[in-house]
């Protein structure tokens, strides 16, 4: 019996190998192109404001682009009043905007699209909800930083919010220097030219909504906003946040919830499970076609703050040490402004010696120049 | 032969009271003489003479050595296994019959004389003159002796009720469903699962038929007098190969009051294709019309478009929340220590409730009172043994089993890396007790364990366990009423551990504890009522969740949610009435009522809004054994029965439940992460009625049975996912959950061949589930507001088993199971909107998995059959899976390097050979 058995076991090892296969799972339905055109933004009843709306297609789960811009597309705002307004997309990037308008905020408006393709889409006419003012922003460190909303409507007709915010901090290059090099002429920086501090700015990534659906009065206290994690190098010198408070309708605010969850992780034991978008963007053309994206209109509320770093308990980003090692090399002996350096990964610090054995040291862009690290040099307006 | 007949009658009519006889021994020697010589030798050496057809008996010779044998023991010794019977007269005249034997002397009470001896206990009494029954011959025997039973009286009562016992006659056992009824009568009933029977019939001279599947048909003759007690030894029916066994009993599926109910004992479910080389109960039920397997390797079965956890599994009354090992590739009950099983779906007894889809009862082995046997089993991923017998003879058995796997020593000793990382370890233990005090009082136990732990690819340990205990008495007041009181303990935990990633090392667990306690009584007035009543008394405590650290560098930082607990307290009361031979109903009812109980706290949500963390309003605090939250309910059930001949009948059932306890499936997540969560405030408890009708008939003397049953189910708060709802770890789980409206509808078709070479059989089930949630207070209407279909929804299921027998000991078995595969909500597309990335879903559960196809097949060979041998062995080899196809065991997406994609794990994605060796001593 035992030499029988283990014969028998080796059989059974053998087919061992390939129990528990794990393979790819592409149905018909996701293997499709699924390119259903997505309606992103709002109706803006601010007086005298633009409306922007981006237009885009969905990507297949594989596809590694980012982003797939429907361009052509003729996009309308239609008041219940019967007036259009057109929105055009000047950059041919699938932002449509809207000259400044000034909507009546009495008024009801849909949205009205006509992609290349002819199809028409039109959205419900929905009404402008009017935002209270922002009462202020704060922010509380204990590891991580975490910024905060407050914010209340006396006539409680608010009751539902969606957040999003533009952040900005600014960040110096390693090393100062008083010079600046354009098409091969080095000349004294000024603050049109200097590559010492460069400010950053970033969009919100996520979505935030927030409701007092289950207070007595329309108030949202300590609405988290972002958190920054300890030692962030946002706040390494100063950061500012801007955030605008959107105001939304019941239905609306569901369906962002809804965005907000499936946005998040997957293939974890805490997956939320599926969920499906009822927008309020309809197909004319093609009653069966699937359009993500829910129309609002609303006026909107801003506030900025600005943090500093020395106001934060312990917060010394940990940076890069990149190696800025100097090279003298030889001023251009007939014009020590001419720069001739054939190495651009380089660009000059400063002179040392007096002529005519000028020297001119120099130090890799990464240790001298701040856009190295993104942003923009110019100085924002609102920066204090 | 006419005058032969003739002869007998005469016999009847004239033979007197037995005298006894003088015995004489006979020595004789015969070596494969005919039959002719035995007879001429006996008749020189006995004064006897016989009587006989020489026509039948020409062929038959003997083979004998007799040593101061009596002509009883030498006639034993010869006709014992023939099929022939003989009787002796006082004139030592010797019949010789092939069907029923001769009787040859009538009961003393027979002619009414006013002395006779009747013995006054109530215990049955032979009247025979043959004193010493030989065991082989004891069938025969004892179907030609009449019992008198009861003690003579004048009583005016005109019935009586006859109680008692049918057990097997090889260990004792007893045997649950047997039919016990009156020949040429509607008057019948079925044993209860401790082998009980009590029947009321008019006093006076009867024939009682009992059979049972897997067990020789036998017959009682019985003088009743009053009431009194039979208990009924069975003997195994051994399948002869060359004759068909015509039955003209079985026919409890069209006679049988209840509909939808399947009762199968361990004989026939080792008659289905042993695949795997293990007897399999769930994989059984799974092959039952009306049932449907929820995929690959999973542990649940859908009965009727319910959902998994609409089923109560009863092990002996415990409740076992999972009843499956390993994926469920095997069901976590041991073959050898269950006598049998009932499942449920149409009309449920008011005995049980609490769920809404089915009960699945399981009986255990009472154990052998007689002597020690057992059985081991050895496959190449488990070993089995099982071990029975009497602690004191008669009165106190004993049944412990065991089963374990060794699949963790073969998966690391293959060199693929993936594999030497896996582990998969199980084991269960069984251990029951019968006791009998006396007649009147007896005690059980049983216990059980089992467990699992496995973890594949050396990442996330995966463990779950059930422990279960109970002890029931019961208590036989009198020969019409009975009662069994239980009380029990049942657990059932699970623990996910990943230590993958030291820091982030975390173990998720969940416990359920459940107190049981239950009161049933039966009381059987007379033929045509048969009543039970009782007390059922469940107190829940769920341990909702706990996310703990693992490991010394995890951060993980602790979460537990608080326990909750529950009381569930019926009352039931029913009646199965025979109206007339037509006509019987069975009418029931149970009242239950719940109480969600302190220590809790529970969260108070605004009305008229959609339940989100941002509506609660405030929280109730409740503290210990507060009574929190009551519901409450009357169920009713009923089920008619119209007999159309005798073997062709209609049944109508209505039944009415509720559902208290709630199975919340994380169906996104790789491996599977079940919690159950009790009704509170907030979360409704289910409820459900069914209405069914089906067709009963049988073909070729009973041995063809057909069914075909409808159903529609309507269901009220059934539990769906909000969009987006987390499970895991919610301990406001009532925000991210919907009551819906659901109808449920199918019907079942079934052909069963029970007799002859090839046997087994055949169903069909098509079943839809639907759902439905158009309260737009809810948040969110699902498919707007439309019917869309359950998770559980698949329409088509088709099981075939098949078993040819070419002889004995060789036997070929398949078995193919299809079905529909369960719908899935797909992730279609990727999307930008308010600088988030976004996925888009299709409608809920718009989409299917692919379907569920697989076909095993199986040789088994016996041993030789030699009775005396020590040792029986069987060898039991096949293929599981012989197509070799990746049914889906989970689908899942996931995002590889910025990309989504979804994967298809397949538990079992190839034809598994396998050999296993069976012993039973």
């Amino acid at each position: 019996m035992n030499k029988k058995t283990k014969k028998y076991f080796l059989l059974f090892s053998f087919s061992l190998l390939c129990i528990t296969c794990v393979k790819k799972y592409d149905p018909p339905a996701i293997q499709a192109a699924n390119n259903y055109l997505v309606v992103d933004g709002f109706i803006d009843a601010n007086p005298n404001e633009a409306t922007t709306i981006v237009l885009s297609r969905s990507r297949n789960l594989s596809d590694t682009v980012s982003n797939i811009p429907e361009l052509n597309a003729k996009v309308f705002i239609i008041s219940n009043t019967g007036t259009t307004y057109s929105l055009t997309d000047a950059m041919n990037t699938g932002n449509y905007t809207s000259t400044p308008l000034n909507l009546s905020t009495t008024n009801q408006y849909q949205l009205k699209i006509i992609t290349s393709d002819g199809h028409n889409y039109l959205s419900d006419l929905v009404p402008v909800k009017r935002s209270p003012p922002i009462d202020s922003l704060t922010w509380q460190q204990d590891s991580s930083l975490t910024v905060y909303l407050n914010t209340h409507d006396p006539s409680n007709s608010t009751i539902y919010y969606k957040w999003d915010f533009v952040e900005t901090w600014i960040h110096y290059a390693p090393v100062q220097t008083s010079w600046v090099q354009t098409n091969g002429i080095i000349s004294i920086a000024d603050t049109t030219n200097q590559t010492d501090s460069c400010w950053t700015t970033a969009n919100s990534t996520y979505i935030i909504t927030g409701t007092s659906v289950a207070l007595t009065q329309d108030v949202i206290s300590k609405a988290p906003i972002t958190t920054i994690l300890q030692n962030d190098i946002r706040i390494k010198a100063k950061y500012s946040i801007n955030v605008r408070q959107i105001p939304l309708t019941a239905d609306a605010y569901n369906y962002w919830s809804l965005i907000q969850k499936n946005s998040q992780q997957l293939g974890t034991l805490f997956d939320p499970q599926p969920s499906q978008l009822t927008g309020n963007i309809h197909p004319l053309t093609n009653p069966n076609e699937p359009v993500i994206g829910y129309v609002t209109a609303a006026t909107t509320q801003q506030k900025r703050i600005f943090i500093n770093n020395t106001q934060l308990n312990q917060w010394s980003p940990i940076i890069d040490h990149n190696e800025c090692s100097t090279l003298e090399i030889a001023a251009n002996s007939l014009n020590p402004f001419v720069y001739s350096y054939g190495d651009t990964s380089y660009a000059p610090w400063y002179f040392t010696g007096s002529s005519p054995h000028l020297g001119l040291f120099v130090t890799k862009k990464a240790c001298i120049d701040c856009r190295e690290y993104g942003g923009v040099t110019k100085r924002p307006s609102f920066w204090q | 032969m006419r005058h032969f007949f003739l002869l007998l009658i005469m016999l009847q009519l004239f033979v007197t009271v037995s005298k006894g006889q003088e015995q004489k021994a006979i020595n004789a020697e015969f070596k494969n003489d005919s039959f002719k010589k035995f007879i001429h030798t006996i008749e020189s050496l006995y004064p006897c003479r016989f009587y006989y057809d020489s026509s039948e008996l020409i062929n038959y010779t003997v083979t004998l050595k007799s040593e101061n044998l009596s002509l009883h023991q030498v006639l034993d010794a010869v006709f014992n296994k023939t099929s022939f019977h003989y009787a002796i007269d006082e004139e030592n005249r010797i019949f010789i019959t092939k069907k029923a034997s001769i009787i040859t002397s009538l009961p003393k009470s027979f002619y009414h004389h006013e002395n006779n001896i009747v013995d006054t206990s109530s215990e049955a009494v032979f009247i025979s003159s043959d004193e010493n029954i030989q065991k082989e011959a004891l069938k025969v025997s004892l179907e030609n002796k009449l019992y008198e039973i009861g003690i003579k009286n004048n009583s005016t009562l005109t019935k009586a009720t006859l109680a008692g016992y049918v057990r097997d006659i090889k260990n004792g056992e007893a045997i649950a469903g047997a039919s016990v009824y009156l020949d040429n009568s509607s008057i019948g009933t079925n044993t209860d699962q401790f082998g009980y029977y009590s029947l009321t019939m008019p006093k006076g001279r009867h024939i009682i038929k009992i059979s049972s599947a897997g067990m020789q048909n036998t017959i009682r003759q019985i003088l009743l007098y009053s009431d009194g007690k039979l208990n009924i030894e069975l003997q195994d029916y051994i399948a002869s190969l060359k004759t068909v066994v015509v039955s003209t009993d079985k026919k409890s599926n069209v006679q049988g009051l209840q509909m939808g109910v399947v009762k199968l004992n361990m004989k026939s479910i080792k008659q289905v294709p042993v695949v795997f080389g293990e007897t399999d109960i769930l994989k059984v039920v799974l092959t039952l019309p009306g049932v449907a397997s929820v995929g690959e390797a999973s542990s649940g079965f859908n009965v009727r478009g319910g959902s998994t956890d609409q089923n109560l599994i009863l092990f002996n009354d415990a409740t076992i929340y999972n009843p499956s090992h390993l994926f469920g590739f095997f069901s976590a009950f041991n073959p050898d220590v269950v006598k049998g099983i009932e499942l449920y779906k149409s009309a449920i007894p008011e005995k049980y409730g609490g769920r809404l889809s089915s009960v699945l009862a399981v009986d255990v082995k009472d154990g052998n009172t007689k002597s020690w046997s057992g059985n081991a089993g050895i496959g190449p991923l488990t070993s089995k043994f099982t071990i029975e017998g009497p602690i004191d003879k008669e009165k106190t058995s004993v049944v412990f089993g065991i089963r374990t796997t060794y699949s963790s020593w073969l998966l690391h000793s293959l060199p693929n890396s993936a594999y030497n990382k896996s582990d998969a370890e199980f084991y269960d233990m069984n251990l029951h007790i019968s006791h009998t005090m006396n007649a009147h009082n007896s005690l059980y136990f049983t216990g059980y364990i089992s467990n699992d732990n496995f973890k594949l690819n050396g990442d996330t340990t995966y463990q779950y366990s059930n422990k279960n205990a109970n002890i029931k008495w019961k208590h036989i007041f009198n020969n019409k009423l009975y009662g069994v009181a239980t009380a029990g303990l049942d657990h059932y935990d699970y623990a996910v551990t990943s230590t993958y990633v030291p820091v982030n090392g975390y173990k998720l667990g969940f416990a359920i504890d459940q107190k049981d306690f239950r009161a049933d009584f039966s009381y059987t007035p007379n033929n045509k009522h048969f009543i039970d009543f009782g007390i059922t008394s469940i107190y829940y405590q769920i341990k909702p969740g706990s996310f703990i650290p693992a490991g010394q560098q995890s951060l993980v930082q602790s979460t537990i949610l608080p326990q909750e607990q529950a009381l569930e307290t019926a009352l039931y009361a029913g009646d199965q009435i025979k109206l007339n031979n037509k006509f019987s109903l069975n009418a029931g009812i149970r009242y239950v009522v719940y109480n969600y109980l302190g220590a809790h706290d529970v969260y108070n949500y605004a009305s008229a809004v959609p339940r989100t963390i941002y509506s609660i309003v405030d929280t109730s605090v409740y503290g210990k054994g507060k009574i929190i939250k009551t519901y409450q309910k009357p169920e009713i059930r009923i089920a008619l029965r119209y007999a159309i001949s005798d073997n062709e009948s209609l049944k109508l059932s209505f039944n009415n439940l509720s559902q208290y306890i709630h199975m919340l499936s994380n169906t996104t997540a790789i491996s599977p992460t079940d919690i159950w969560k009790l009704s509170d405030p907030n979360i409704k408890p289910q409820e459900g009625n069914q209405i069914s009708l089906g067709w009963y008939k049988n073909f070729r003397s009973n041995t063809i049975e057909t069914s075909l049953e409808v159903y529609y189910k309507d269901l009220r708060n059934y539990m769906d996912y909000k969009s987006g709802a987390t499970l895991v770890l919610n301990n406001h789980i009532e925000t991210d959950v919907i009551n819906t409206r659901g109808k449920a509808y199918g019907i079942e078709f079934l052909v069963k061949k029970t007799a002859g070479k090839l046997n087994g059989w055949l169903s069909y089930t098509f079943s839809r589930t639907f759902l439905k949630q158009d309260d737009p207070f809810a948040g969110e209407t699902i498919n707007n507001g439309n019917y869309y279909p359950a998770s559980f929804d698949k329409p088509h299921n088709v099981n075939f088993i098949g078993n040819y027998r070419f002889s004995h000991r060789y036997s070929i078995s398949a078995n193919m199971v299809y079905s529909t595969g369960r719908p899935i909500t797909l992730p279609l597309a990727v999307f930008n909107s308010g600088g988030a990335q976004a996925l888009y879903y299709s409608e809920r559960n718009e989409y299917r998995i692919p379907d569920y196809f697989r076909s095993d097949l199986s040789v088994n060979i016996d041993g030789n059959h030699k009775i005396k041998q020590r040792i029986h062995s069987s060898w039991s080899l096949g293929v599981y899976n012989l197509t070799a196809r990746q049914n889906a065991y989970s689908v899942y997406f996931t995002n590889v390097n910025g990309k989504i994609q979804g994967y298809q794990l397949s538990i079992f994605g190839t034809a598994i050979p396998f050999v296993t060796l069976n012993l039973k001593f």
